[in-house]
């Protein structure tokens, strides 16, 4: 289990989200699902895809979703 | 009106609805405001078979929780009208988030009308539902349409024209959910609580669940009775001790749940792929990007704008001579150089406003404006900012009043003040006829030069002040986190429509305070007589600060009338001098008359939307204040510089 900033593109399965929980539940990222890592760079921000819509994250937001 | 016949339009953000309202209801819409607060409400009328309807656009939510204005604003809608229809608007490739919130619906006892909207975009990616059985388990009527495509728009007004809204299905959660919602609801009915009225008449079950996920609204009408909270929070406590996590996201869980099995044999999934974002919000080469798209953008706005400034020009022109001639001499002072001055001064530049709006709505509607934010907002969180005040500034060049109400979806409070207080500073529609005006008068071969230079001194101070304020306020900064809707092909009817929803304003403003504050002037500059004035009397008490920035009375006066429209700076200009403004004005004085008149006191709107928002006396008193004193000191220190430099 890691974080999504440490993280190669790909799909994985969140195993937990940490703070920010809401704000992640209304977008549908929750533990169980399956995310896409579509890219991410050096800086700004990372972008994934949930069911079929697409979602920008900041750093920090990505390090609180652990996925495996 | 029968509440039955008023239609509410309830959706997440970018399933389309807005789109959909305008085919419901064509051009009979009127706009206002939510009681209390400056987000906007729309609504709309129609007919089918001799019944009349209201349709009532609500704010795009995620959830029903009440825990942004947006929420509130939906879900107090909802509770207090509960006998009205509603159509819940579902973006089909989304469906199983879009669920979540039908789930919320059916818990709070409205069975609405599902509208799978976006239809022909799912079935494009190969996603199909089978609406009879999605019917047929929610016990709801469900319509496809697509509002870009006009699918489906007859169906549903004759859905809504049959349409007798039935006990909603109950949604069953897992048993150790379901078993502590039974014993609230037990409490709830067998003790004497002095609730509202509303709350009296919502379904128990739905306070039951709402308790459970801590609803701070349904928490706070049971504040009065702490032994029965507590209640609650030992119930959750023992919960929590058997899932081994909270509560809260156990409930989340269960609806996803929920989604899941409703889903099960309806639908026919499929994933999008389309991966351009990858190189649009790259660090580099989405920058790229956006420098071409504000290029563009701006050769369009000013290359096309300016033929339709100079057609107007001459209107006003030709106008004017003849009125002259046909009205007598009494009238023509304060009609010609008074009222079509003024006005037409200002209206020279509707084109380009125009054009402004036209663009920002185009960039909107494709999608691409979202990007911006997500490619922005490692800079902006250097200097105090997120990527999402991105969308409130670049508003901003079209009209502060609106950029304002836009920054309602920056959740952290502390950057939405930031952007709140700043955000006036960006030069709106009204300012760039300022600009323009001068440019014409006194830049005309270094116009794009003139203009540029203004905007990056404006800039640079708009990052210096939000750098500062960022460091002296408490509060935390938010991490950020956006959707970024699929990349659409505009919607030309929808911008043509949001275009011209802007831009009317700024015409209403031209023949409402322009024209008045034009007569006004120009009376206040004639009498008692043209060289003993009362304008001259206020002016020359301005003059004595005014005067360390070159500005004499007359710059100085038409500054106060700018607080009303900034406008009328131009109008006033127009007035004062009639004849030939480049002889008694130098090009730096008005370098700097346009810097401060850019940066100054926002107008009288602005004010009251700041107020509005920050529902806060001394944050809009700091805004005036620092506004003045910025625009006084930057005034001072370029108009010093300049001279020192030879201009």
């Amino acid at each position: 289990m890691e974080n999504l900033l440490l993280k190669d593109p790909g799909s994985y399965m969140v195993v937990k989200v940490e703070g920010h929980c809401r704000k992640f539940y209304e977008l549908g990222i929750l533990p169980g699902c399956k995310i896409t890592l579509i890219s991410r760079t050096n800086r700004g921000p990372v972008l994934i895809r949930v069911g079929n819509s697409k979602v920008a994250l900041g750093r920090g937001m990505a390090e609180s979703i652990f996925v495996e | 009106m029968d509440e039955k016949n008023i239609i509410a339009l309830l959706g997440q953000p970018n399933v389309g609805k807005t789109t959909l309202f305008n085919h419901l209801t064509g051009m009979k819409q009127r706009i206002g405001n939510w009681p209390g607060v400056t987000v906007e409400k729309k609504e709309g009328f129609f007919k089918k078979n001799s019944e009349s309807y209201i349709v009532v656009d609500l704010p795009g939510i995620y959830s029903l929780m009440s825990d942004s204005i947006d929420q509130k604003i939906a879900r107090d809608y909802l509770i207090e009208n509960n006998e009205i229809t509603v159509i819940d608007v579902i973006d089909t490739p989304n469906i199983n988030r879009n669920l979540y919130l039908t789930i919320q619906l059916l818990d709070l006892g409205i069975s609405p009308i599902l509208c799978l909207n976006l239809i022909d975009e799912a079935e494009k990616f190969g996603i199909f539902i089978n609406d009879q059985k999605l019917s047929e388990k929610l016990g709801v009527p469900v319509i496809r349409t697509s509002g870009r495509h006009k699918i489906g728009i007859d169906n549903l007004k004759e859905t809504i024209y049959k349409y007798k809204a039935g006990e909603p299905v109950k949604i069953t959660y897992s048993p150790l959910l379901e078993e502590n919602i039974e014993k609230i609801i037990n409490k709830l009915e067998n003790t004497q609580y002095n609730i509202s009225e509303t709350y009296e008449r919502l379904p128990k079950r739905w306070i039951a669940i709402s308790l459970l996920e801590k609803d701070p609204d349904v928490v706070n009408e049971f504040s009065k009775y702490p032994e029965f909270i507590k209640y609650v929070k030992d119930m959750k406590l023992e919960i929590e001790d058997e899932i081994k996590h909270d509560v809260e996201s156990y409930i989340v869980e269960q609806r996803y749940k929920k989604c899941d099995e409703i889903l099960a044999g309806v639908m026919v999934n499929s994933e999008l792929y389309e991966d351009i974002d990858t190189i649009v919000i790259h660090p580099i080469y989405g920058f790229m990007i956006f420098a071409v798209v504000l290029y563009t953008m701006y050769n369009f706005v000013f290359g096309v704008g300016d033929i339709f400034a100079g057609f107007i020009g001459t209107f006003f022109e030709i106008l004017g001579n003849y009125l002259m001639t046909i009205l007598p001499q009494s009238l023509s002072g304060v009609i010609v150089d008074g009222l079509l001055a003024g006005v037409g001064g200002v209206l020279e530049f509707f084109p380009i406003v125009f054009l402004i709006m036209f663009s920002l709505s185009i960039l909107e509607d494709t999608g691409y404006l979202s990007r911006v934010t997500a490619l922005t907002h490692s800079i902006m969180s250097k200097i105090g900012l997120s990527g999402k005040s991105f969308i409130p500034l670049i508003t901003g060049f079209g009209c502060s009043v609106p950029a304002l109400m836009g920054t309602r979806f920056i959740s952290s409070h502390k950057e939405r003040l930031i952007t709140l207080l700043v955000t006036p500073l960006v030069p709106c529609s009204a300012r760039f006829v300022i600009i323009g005006f001068f440019a014409s008068f006194f830049f005309i071969e270094h116009a794009a030069l003139f203009t540029l230079s203004i905007l990056a001194i404006t800039f640079a101070l708009l990052f210096l002040v939000s750098y500062v304020l960022s460091k002296f306020m408490k509060g935390e900064s938010e991490e950020y986190i956006f959707e970024l809707p699929p990349y659409r092909i505009p919607d030309w009817d929808n911008i043509i429509k949001m275009t011209w929803e802007k831009s009317k304003e700024f015409l209403k403003k031209a023949g409402t305070v322009i024209a008045a504050g034009s007569i006004l002037f120009y009376g206040l500059v004639n009498y008692p007589s043209p060289d003993a004035n009362y304008a001259a009397v206020v002016g020359k008490i301005l003059e004595h600060v005014t005067i360390y920035m070159g500005l004499d009375w007359r710059a100085a006066i038409s500054l106060v009338f700018g607080i009303f429209a900034k406008e009328l700076v131009v109008s006033s200009f127009s007035i004062l001098y009639p004849e030939n403004i480049s002889a008694a004005f130098s090009p730096l004085k008005a370098f700097v008359l346009t810097l401060v008149s850019v940066l100054y006191i926002p107008c009288l709107a602005t004010l009251a939307t700041l107020y509005l928002e920050t529902r806060s006396l001394k944050w809009t008193a700091f805004g005036i204040g620092y506004n003045l004193a910025l625009a006084t000191v930057v005034g001072i220190i370029t108009y010093n510089l300049g001279t020192l430099l030879g201009f």
